[in-house]
C-alpha cells in the first residue's frame, strides 16, 4: 500500500505545484489582465509582515523540521507508550530518517539548504568567469509581429484545460457556448457568450449530505428546546442526577 | 570528511561535463540515421560556451522570477544529480535525500520554469507552461511507482542503498519479471520528463507542439545556456536511474580509486548506450499528440503497478 500512497502523494503534489503556479503566475506575472490589476498598488507594510511572517514560518518549518519532532514527540510518547524522537534523528539531528533506519531512508533538508545556497553562487561566479560580466538588455516581448496585449497572454481557464480535460471524469466540466448571429451571414456573430463550471465533487457528494443530515437531525432534537426556563432546569437537574448515580 | 568532500566534487565535474556530450551523442545518432554527417558531439559546449557569452534580452514584463529561475533550476537539478550515485554506489549525499527527495528537487525547478514561462506575457511561454503541468502530473505518479517496485527488493527508497545492495546481489530476490516492468515505466517516464520524442520535440521552434522549448522561448544568452545545462543534467539524472538503479553491476562498492576509475568507464559506457536508443527511438517514432500522451504515461503507471502487484505475488 505505501507505494501506492506515495504516488499518489505525488500526485496530489504536482497538482498542487500545477494549482500554484497559475494562482501565482496568472495573478502576479507578466502585464495585468484587467484594469484594477492595472492600478493595484503594494499595501502598507504592516499587512506584509503578517503575511511574509507566516511564510518565513513555512520556510523555517522546512528548512528545520528536526525542531518540531521532539515538540510532537511529548504528544505522541503518552499515547503510544513509546518515545520516537531519537529514532527519527539521524546525523546529529541534521537528518530524519524513519524507525525502519537511516538505511531505509532519509532526508536532511538543512543539508539540502546547504547544497542548494552553495551551488547557486558558484553558478553565478561560472557564468561571470565563462562570459564576463553580464550585459543586459530590456526589450518588449515578442507578439508575432503585434504589439502584445494582455488579451493575447493565458487566462486561467487555459492554463488548465489539459488538467481538466485529462481529468475529466473527476471535475465534469460543463461548457456553454452561446453565439447569437447577424442575421445577414452566419460567418458574422453578433454577441458570443462562454461559461465553464466544474463540478465540485467533494461538495455535492461528501460534504453537502453531512451538512444536510446534520441540520435534519438539529431540526428534530429541537423539540427539547422550547424556550422553557423550567424545563431547562428540570434538564440541569437530571443530568446531576444521573452524574452522581454513575460516578457514585 | 576530507574524502566526501573530494567525492562530492568529483562527481559534480563528472556531471557537468558529461551531460552535454550525451545531449550530442543523441543528436549524432539522429544524424546518421537520417543520412546527414551531423554536428560533433563536441557541439553542444560550443554552444554552451557561446551562450554564456552573448548578451541577455530580457522582456519588460518580466519580474525577479525570469531572472532566478535559471539559477534556481541549475542548481535543484545539480543537487538531485548529487544524490544519485554514478560511479561509486555510496554518495556522500546519500542522507540528504531519498528518491522522493530528488524527485520534488526536480519539481522545485518545474515550478520555477512553469512560473518563468508566463512572467514574459508572450502566449508560447503560457502555452509551454500548461502542458508542462499536465505532463508533469502524469508522469511523477509513475516514475514513484517505478524506482518503488525496485526500492521494495532492497528493502529501501534511499538511491545508495537500492544501488548499494543491488550491486552486491544482497537480500534481493532478483525476479527479472517485475524489475523489467518497472525498467519498462521508467524509461517511458524519463522520455516525458526529458522532453524527448514521442512526449516533446527538443529539436522544434516555434511550433505549437514543443513543451519545455516554449516555456524557455524567451530566454538568452547565459540564461539560456544555464537552462540547456541543467536540461542536459536532467537527462543524464534520468540515464544514470535507468542503468544504476536497474542493473548497477560494475559500480565501485567502496571509494577505492581503481574500481572507481572502472565503474566511471562502466557507467560511461551504459549512459551513452542508452542515448544511442534515446536517439534511435526518437528516429523511429513520430510525435504524439498531446491529449494521447496520457495513454502512454498511463501505460508507465499500469507497468510500475504490475511491477509491484508482480513483487508481492512472487514473495507470497
Amino acid at each position: 500500500m505505501l507505494p501506492i500512497g506515495a504516488s499518489m502523494l505525488a500526485l496530489t503534489g504536482v497538482l498542487a505545484l500545477a494549482c500554484f503556479a497559475k494562482a501565482f503566475g496568472i495573478s502576479f506575472l507578466a502585464m495585468p489582465r484587467s484594469r484594477h490589476a492595472k492600478q493595484a498598488r503594494e499595501v502598507s507594510p504592516a499587512m506584509r509582515v503578517g503575511m511574509g511572517g507566516m511564510a518565513l514560518l513555512c520556510v523555517a518549518l522546512g528548512l528545520a523540521p528536526m525542531l518540531v519532532v521532539s515538540a510532537l514527540d511529548r504528544i505522541t510518547a503518552p499515547l503510544t507508550g513509546t518515545s520516537i524522537a531519537n529514532d527519527l534523528l539521524s546525523k546529529g539531528g541534521l537528518a530524519l530518517t524513519p524507525v525502519m533506519g537511516e538505511e531505509f531512508a532519509s532526508v536532511s533538508t538543512p543539508a539540502l539548504g546547504v547544497l542548494l545556497a552553495v551551488i547557486t553562487p558558484v553558478a553565478l561566479l561560472g557564468a561571470v568567469i565563462l562570459g564576463g560580466t553580464l550585459r543586459k538588455r530590456i526589450y518588449k516581448t515578442w507578439g508575432c509581429g503585434l504589439n502584445l496585449t494582455s488579451r493575447m497572454e493565458y487566462t486561467a481557464i487555459a492554463f488548465v484545460q489539459p488538467i481538466k480535460r485529462v481529468f475529466s471524469t473527476i471535475y465534469q466540466p460543463t461548457i456553454k457556448l452561446e453565439t447569437e448571429f447577424l442575421q445577414e451571414s452566419r460567418y458574422f456573430t453578433k454577441h458570443r457568450s462562454f461559461e465553464v463550471h466544474i463540478e465540485p465533487m467533494f461538495q455535492k457528494y461528501l460534504y453537502d449530505p453531512v451538512v444536510t443530515f446534520t441540520f435534519a437531525i438539529a431540526d428534530r432534537l429541537r423539540v427539547i428546546q422550547a424556550g422553557s426556563l423550567h424545563l431547562y432546569l428540570t434538564y440541569i437537574f437530571i443530568t446531576l442526577v444521573l452524574l452522581l448515580l454513575i460516578t457514585g | 570528511m576530507a574524502q566526501s568532500m573530494t567525492l562530492i566534487i568529483l562527481q559534480t565535474v563528472v556531471l557537468l561535463v558529461v551531460s552535454p556530450f550525451i545531449v550530442g551523442l543523441i543528436r549524432k545518432v539522429k544524424a546518421t540515421l537520417q543520412c546527414r554527417r551531423g554536428a560533433s558531439t563536441a557541439q553542444p559546449y560550443y554552444d554552451l560556451l557561446k551562450l554564456f557569452q552573448k548578451d541577455v534580452v530580457v522582456s519588460s514584463n518580466a519580474s525577479w522570477i525570469f531572472t532566478a529561475t535559471p539559477y534556481i533550476l541549475f542548481a535543484s537539478t545539480l543537487a538531485a544529480s548529487l544524490l544519485v550515485p554514478l560511479f561509486v554506489s555510496k554518495v556522500p549525499l546519500s542522507f540528504a535525500g531519498d528518491i522522493i527527495t530528488v524527485v520534488y528537487l526536480l519539481a522545485l525547478g518545474t515550478f520555477f520554469l512553469i512560473l518563468a514561462g508566463l512572467d514574459t506575457g508572450s502566449a508560447f511561454g503560457g502555452m509551454g507552461s500548461s502542458r508542462e503541468a499536465i505532463v508533469a502530473s502524469l508522469t511523477e505518479p509513475a516514475m514513484i511507482l517505478s524506482i518503488f517496485a525496485v526500492g521494495l527488493t532492497a528493502g529501501s527508497t534511499n538511491l545508495s542503498t537500492i544501488v548499494h545492495k543491488t550491486a552486491l546481489l544482497e537480500g534481493i530476490v532478483t525476479d527479472p519479471p517485475p524489475h523489467l516492468m518497472a525498467l519498462a515505466a521508467l524509461f517511458i517516464v524519463t522520455l516525458a520528463e526529458t522532453g524527448r520524442v514521442p512526449v516533446d520535440n527538443p529539436a522544434t521552434h516555434l511550433e505549437l507542439t514543443m513543451i519545455h522549448e516554449a516555456m524557455v522561448l524567451e530566454y538568452s544568452g547565459r540564461y539560456l545556456a544555464l537552462i540547456e545545462w541543467a536540461s542536459a543534467l536532467k537527462l543524464l539524472l534520468f540515464l544514470t536511474l535507468l542503468s544504476n538503479v536497474f542493473a548497477p553491476w560494475g559500480i565501485a562498492t567502496a571509494p577505492d580509486p581503481i574500481w572507481m576509475t572502472l565503474g566511471l568507464a562502466v557507467w560511461l559506457v551504459k549512459v551513452s548506450g542508452l542515448a544511442v536508443l534515446v536517439g534511435v527511438i526518437e528516429s523511429m517514432f513520430a510525435k504524439l499528440r498531446l491529449f494521447r500522451v496520457t495513454d502512454l504515461l498511463g501505460v508507465a503507471f499500469i507497468l510500475s503497478l504490475l511491477a509491484l502487484i508482480f513483487f508481492y505475488t512472487l514473495r507470497g
